[in-house]
């Protein structure tokens, strides 16, 4: 189960680091930059939060109290869209 | 690229007494090393003062057929900017001293570089004229164009199971090269080895297997792209140049195929630096995503049209299906041949437009593979189909408005699309958006 999420542009590094933290002590298995090393900065605020050992619903509400948060959503799953 | 000469018509068989040269065509090779120093190849600009530097050895034998026998035309032979070329708004005299530039500065190899073809008036193409062009120090040859150069390529022997390319008038189109122009497809990767497809300019498959195991990404590249007139297989709707993000890792979860969200997701964002004018979705979700809309409104923004396809579920609920319905995504709905709705094709408010999407014939990769018995060619249906027949309307309309934005195109393919008996007169429906695709009206 992945969570993408986006942080607001000019939140400071320590309270990025400090919600990224938080989501590793309550279970996620690893929390990386979508776009790792971009200087873009609306492109550099997105992440990757993968946890497949805990609750999706508990890393959703320590996003959602954070105000550093722009949003934090559930990954959206893609198909092929041939037909049978 | 193919040479376009005598016009883009497929001719069926034989003729019945075949000539031995094409009327009114004459085929010229200039020396490479005489144009080279006077243009900045590989991209030389196509203006005056270009046409004006070249030497009088090259400069004075186009003087001389355009003065003294009628010339018409130039068309060089290798070059990717025919189009432009003719498109261009300089005198006559200058156009055709560009074409014969354009035939070197444009084309990498020695081999190949330096021919044109010159249209004059039959009656004036003699052994003199000839012997007169031939004679300048900075050709090599002028001779007239034999039929046989006509032989060297021909229709696609399948062409006639492409239903699709009748409804969408391909046939009818004024279509502009568009081999300048990039189109990206993010699906299951290509087969680099059909014969019937071109080597993709870039092809991402991001730590997966380069092979498309699945086949839908090769399928989708043929209806955009394969090679037209090569006596192979089917026609590609555009001459593009395909670049390709493989999203898909080879393994399906209960029957269906996913999209790795990472690997898409970063492809989203690497497009723009690609220079693609359009990407091709044939996918879809039932989900919204933040992150996923951020992505499309940086592409719209960037000159990048977005084209995806309304999805397969029409008759499991009928759901709206992202990433089509984000605003801004040119959104595609799938008809038969009949001209009427796909069964499977999804409806909504989102809708754009509709194309051929059931039996589509199209490229698979020349292997089996666990997941698909056919190789070569198969007929497929769903939006996944239907949406490369828009896509590769984009990359047409990109190469005849190179300044147009995301928005001009979307707005053209809509208000060009056909309406369809089924619309029962209504200018939009849910079900067909704005109509049919429509390639002659949307060139026109």
């Amino acid at each position: 189960m992945k969570l993408q999420v986006k942080f607001r542009q000019g939140a400071s590094h320590d309270k990025v680091d400090e919600v990224l933290g938080a989501l590793v002590e309550r279970g996620a298995d690893d929390v990386r930059a979508l776009f790792p090393g971009s200087d873009d900065p609306e492109l550099g605020a997105l992440y990757v939060v993968e946890a497949n050992g805990t609750s999706r619903d508990r890393l959703l509400r320590v996003l959602d109290k954070s105000d550093v948060v722009e949003f934090a959503e559930p990954e959206a799953r893609r198909k092929l869209a041939r037909s049978a | 690229m193919r040479p376009v000469i005598e016009g883009d018509v497929p001719s069926f068989g034989r003729p019945a007494r075949p000539r031995e040269y094409v009327p009114g065509q004459v085929v010229v090779r200039v020396r490479p090393e005489a144009v080279r120093p006077h243009v900045a190849a590989p991209r030389m600009a196509l203006s005056q003062s270009v046409a004006d530097s070249l030497p009088d050895s090259i400069g004075e034998p186009v003087d001389y057929l355009r003065r003294d026998a009628g010339l018409k035309a130039v068309d060089p032979l290798f070059s990717p900017r025919l189009a432009q070329l003719r498109r261009s708004r300089l005198p006559p005299a200058a156009r055709y001293r560009l074409a014969v530039a354009a035939s070197v500065a444009d084309v990498e190899t020695d081999d190949l570089a330096g021919l044109a073809v010159a249209s004059l008036p039959e009656r004036r193409i003699t052994g003199d004229l000839l012997e007169t062009i031939g004679s300048s120090p900075g050709v090599e040859f002028a001779e007239r164009l034999p039929t046989r150069w006509l032989e060297a390529d021909g229709p696609d022997p399948k062409q006639n199971l492409q239903w699709g390319l009748r409804a969408i008038r391909y046939f009818d189109a004024r279509r502009p090269s568009a081999a300048d122009v990039r189109v990206a497809i993010l699906d299951t990767g290509i087969d680099t080895t059909h014969p019937d497809l071109p080597d993709p300019v870039l092809y991402r498959h991001q730590g997966l297997r380069a092979q498309d195991i699945i086949g839908h990404g090769s399928h989708v590249a043929g209806i955009i792209a394969a090679i037209a007139n090569n006596r192979i297989g089917i026609t590609g709707i555009a001459d593009c140049r395909l670049a390709v993000w493989k999203i898909f890792p080879d393994q399906p979860e209960r029957g269906d195929f996913y999209v790795d969200s990472e690997r898409y997701l970063r492809a989203l964002g690497e497009l723009p630096d690609e220079e693609v004018a359009a990407v091709n979705l044939s996918i879809g979700g039932a989900a919204h995503s933040q992150a996923e809309a951020l992505l499309f409104r940086r592409l719209v923004e960037r000159g990048v049209t977005p084209v995806a396809a309304m999805g397969n579920e029409y008759e499991e609920g009928n759901p709206t299906s992202y990433p089509a319905a984000y605003e801004d995504v040119v959104s595609v709905g799938a008809i038969a041949e009949t001209r009427r709705r796909s069964r499977f094709s999804s409806t909504g408010h989102h809708i754009d437009l509709v194309a051929p999407g059931s039996n589509i014939l199209s490229t698979v990769p020349m292997r089996r593979s666990a997941y698909r018995q056919e190789t070569e060619y198969v007929s497929w249906s769903g939006t996944s189909m239907a949406t490369p027949h828009v896509t590769a309307a984009v990359a047409l309309l990109a190469a005849a408005h190179p300044g147009w934005s995301s928005a001009q195109i979307s707005h053209r393919l809509r208000g060009s699309a056909a309406q369809l008996s089924a619309m029962r007169g209504s200018r939009w429906t849910q079900t067909y958006g704005a109509g049919l695709l429509d390639l002659r009206t949307a060139l026109s």
